[in-house]
């Protein structure tokens, strides 16, 4: 789809605001005859890499970068502490994570040293790991495995060794509590209260849009991956191989940029490429004992036909996994499962994934032509920082791109 | 913390024991703590159920509480330490503690026991199938038909010692509890006048009276109290459908989830479920296109 919408009607090219103008509400402007701020968004689940980058210039200082990354894996580790103790499974992980980096594409990552004179309400919301813990509990009702708050903040605050019941509670949450606050609550309760406001804040920044290129309709990427493995035969260590990098990836923007079945049989496409033949598995299924011609497995696959992928998105996500292990090897998970040398080549393993990606050269990946002038992102207002001020005081009002048709109507009764 | 005084706190724990399952669990991980103090612990348990001024509503949650309780000292005895503690004394007063919860005709909490003693039988290694599908069917027999038609009661279901594992007996027993309910519901709708005034809701839900201390009824109170509960018990038995139980001293994901809920729980898609997911897809894949400003594909 083009910038351009099929209809003529202005201002409703993909996902964009018409900011302050109420022609697009039925009730735009309260009786004193000011407008009210008025928002409508089609939600746009999916950036290009540029436009991540560009949202990130926004949002991250260029001096905060590396804190930002680092902190990212902190929360990402501490995530995943609250989902083994919780016994959830990983796609509360894999949404949690989503969510998580996508409120950094449209709020500012602050993360001060505890600051006693600017101490507010609002410090706790600033924190990391209250937005990380406000990420578990939407995925959490979003992947239907209900827990109270309450249950998620006990085991969070555990983890953290923080003391729940101090009071006089005054910000960043990292130590617990110390004085001089106006404010008398326990930090369990600030805390509480700092969730339920993000939460509102991250509905928002989700645009409502709980389909989020996965959620529901399909499994995660981790269930999506096994389920393609089922369907082309693939056996059991081969499955285990694209399982771990599915859980690898999961951590990583990728999930912003590309619907996960594209996601899913990119995994499968690298693996069947690297033909892994010594990952460690202590089962091994007796179907396992038959030769499987991987080669065979590749040369059938039709990324459409079989799977309606669109090509050029499952070539992003190839690449994009193979730049992830060549630069991160040593953190993945796949790391702890196949030796360091590979046997047959005697070389460390990156260079297999090096190797395949010089082979992957000339791969047709995605157009980015209308995200690559400053300019052009600039003028898109749906990468603004998000103004929560506007569904507070006006109105807000989102809607995936497929029921648009609906919201036509409403326009063309606008117009008459 | 001697047996006796374990007792006590034990007791007083049972007594304010809401559905929740955090409170369920720490009850269950007191009695596990002082499990050398069985002897002292158990029949509390026991005294609480046949104790007749403990709320219905109560005697349900114990109920739930036994549940847990067998599930935790199952899952604490693979350490050696334990040597599966209340297993055996639960077990043995199955029956009695069932029909302490479902007592004459109050079978209130019938549904609640029947979840529970499915659950129970996969530790037991009982097969529950065939209880299963009996006690969704109507199991009235052309004789019970008849005795509904002389307005007969259902006969008082008591406990016989016919030398059964206990938990297969449980199961005849809530079957009979089953059938009875079914029974007294039709001779209800048979042999009761039709009202056609306004009925007042005193009488509708025959909520207890204030004055009535007898406790077969129950206030509204405690009716939306025990509504509120059962939510949670069904919250809870909903958690069983995707609880993933990891191993606590490795720090990230391993093998074996991969085999028991990946591997094993995925199967390849029929060709019917595979046009389905094709068209879920296709449908993904408009919004997919509408999200990026040029066109891919």
């Amino acid at each position: 789809m083009s910038v351009k919408t099929p209809n003529t009607h202005p201002g409703i090219s993909p996902g964009v605001v018409d900011s302050s103008k109420s022609n697009l509400t039925p009730n735009g402007s309260n009786l004193s005859g000011k407008p009210r701020p008025s928002v409508t968004q089609i939600s746009r689940p999916f950036f290009t890499s540029s436009e991540l980058s560009y949202l990130h210039s926004q949002t991250i200082a260029d001096s905060k970068k590396l804190v930002f990354t680092q902190r990212k894996h902190q929360i990402f580790q501490f995530v995943f502490q609250i989902v083994k103790a919780l016994k959830f499974p990983l796609r509360v992980l894999s949404t949690s994570m989503n969510y998580y980096q996508r409120f950094y594409l449209f709020n500012k990552f602050e993360d001060e040293e505890k600051d006693e004179s600017t101490s507010d309400d609002n410090e706790l919301e600033k924190d990391p790991y209250v937005v990380a813990l406000t990420c578990v509990f939407l995925a959490t009702k979003n992947e239907d495995c209900i827990k109270k708050l309450r249950d998620i903040q006990v085991v969070a605050n555990k983890i953290r060794d923080i003391d729940e019941t101090s009071k006089g509670h005054n910000g960043s949450g990292s130590n617990g509590a110390s004085g001089g606050s106006r404010n008398s609550d326990s930090l369990a309760e600030a805390q509480r209260k700092a969730i339920m406001s993000l939460e509102f804040k991250l509905l928002q920044l989700i645009k409502f849009d709980f389909i989020n290129g996965t959620v529901l309709t399909l499994d995660s990427i981790d269930s999506l991956t096994i389920q393609f493995c089922k369907k082309l035969g693939i056996n059991y260590k081969i499955s285990m191989f694209s399982w771990l990098i599915a859980f690898d990836i999961m951590s990583t923007p990728l999930c912003l940029m590309i619907p996960s079945h594209c996601i899913s049989l990119a995994i499968i496409i690298v693996t069947l490429n690297l033909k892994p033949s010594q990952i460690t598995t202590k089962f091994t299924p007796v179907e396992d004992l038959s030769e499987v011609n991987l080669e065979e497995i590749l040369e059938g696959i039709d990324c459409y036909e079989q799977f309606r992928c669109p090509e050029p998105l499952v070539n992003e996500a190839i690449i994009y996994i193979l730049d992830y292990y060549i630069h991160q090897m040593n953190y993945s998970i796949l790391n702890e499962y196949i030796p360091a040398i590979d046997e047959e080549t005697g070389k460390e393993q990156v260079f297999k994934f090096m190797e395949l990606k010089s082979r992957f050269n000339d791969l047709t990946k995605m157009n980015q032509k209308s995200c690559l002038k400053r300019q052009l992102l600039e003028s898109d207002e749906y990468l603004k920082v998000w103004d929560y001020s506007v569904a507070m005081k006006g109105s807000a009002r989102f809607m995936l791109s497929n029921k648009r048709r609906r919201f036509s109507e409403e326009i063309d009764l606008e117009a008459v | 913390m001697d047996s006796f005084e374990a007792a006590t706190q034990f007791s007083q724990i049972l007594r304010n024991l809401t559905p929740a399952v955090q409170n369920l669990t720490r009850a269950a991980h007191f009695a596990l703590k002082h499990s050398d103090s069985e002897d002292y612990l158990f029949p509390s348990i026991l005294d609480i159920l046949n104790d007749p001024s403990v709320e219905l509503n109560t005697k349900s949650t114990v109920f739930q509480f036994i549940e847990v309780l067998i599930n935790e000292s199952f899952y604490y005895s693979r350490q050696p330490k334990f040597n599966y503690p209340y297993i055996q004394n639960l077990k043995t007063s199955l029956p009695k503690i069932m029909l302490a919860v479902l007592p004459t005709t109050s079978n209130t909490n019938i549904y609640n026991v029947y979840t529970s003693l499915k659950n129970l039988s996969k530790h037991f290694k009982v097969d529950c199938c065939e209880f299963v599908e009996r006690f969704n069917l109507d199991s009235l027999t052309d004789e019970d038909r008849a005795h509904i038609d002389q307005d007969i009661p259902f006969p008082e279901i008591r406990l016989e010692d016919s030398g059964e594992d206990p938990l297969v007996e449980s199961w005849g027993l809530l079957l009979r509890k089953k059938k009875q309910s079914q029974y007294e519901r039709l001779r209800l709708l048979k042999h009761s006048e039709v009202s056609r005034d306004t009925v007042e809701e005193q009488d509708l839900f025959s909520l207890r009276d204030k004055n009535d201390k007898a406790g077969e009824l129950l206030s509204k109170r405690q009716i939306i109290s025990r509504m509120e509960d059962d939510r949670e018990a069904h919250k809870r038995s909903k958690e069983n459908l995707w609880v993933v139980l990891r191993p606590k001293d490795v720090n990230f994901i391993t093998e074996e989830e991969f085999l028991k809920h990946y591997w094993s729980k995925t199967h390849a898609m029929t060709k019917k479920q595979e046009d389905a997911f094709l068209e879920t897809v296709e449908e993904l894949n408009k919004l997919v296109a509408g999200s990026y400003k040029d066109k891919q594909f």
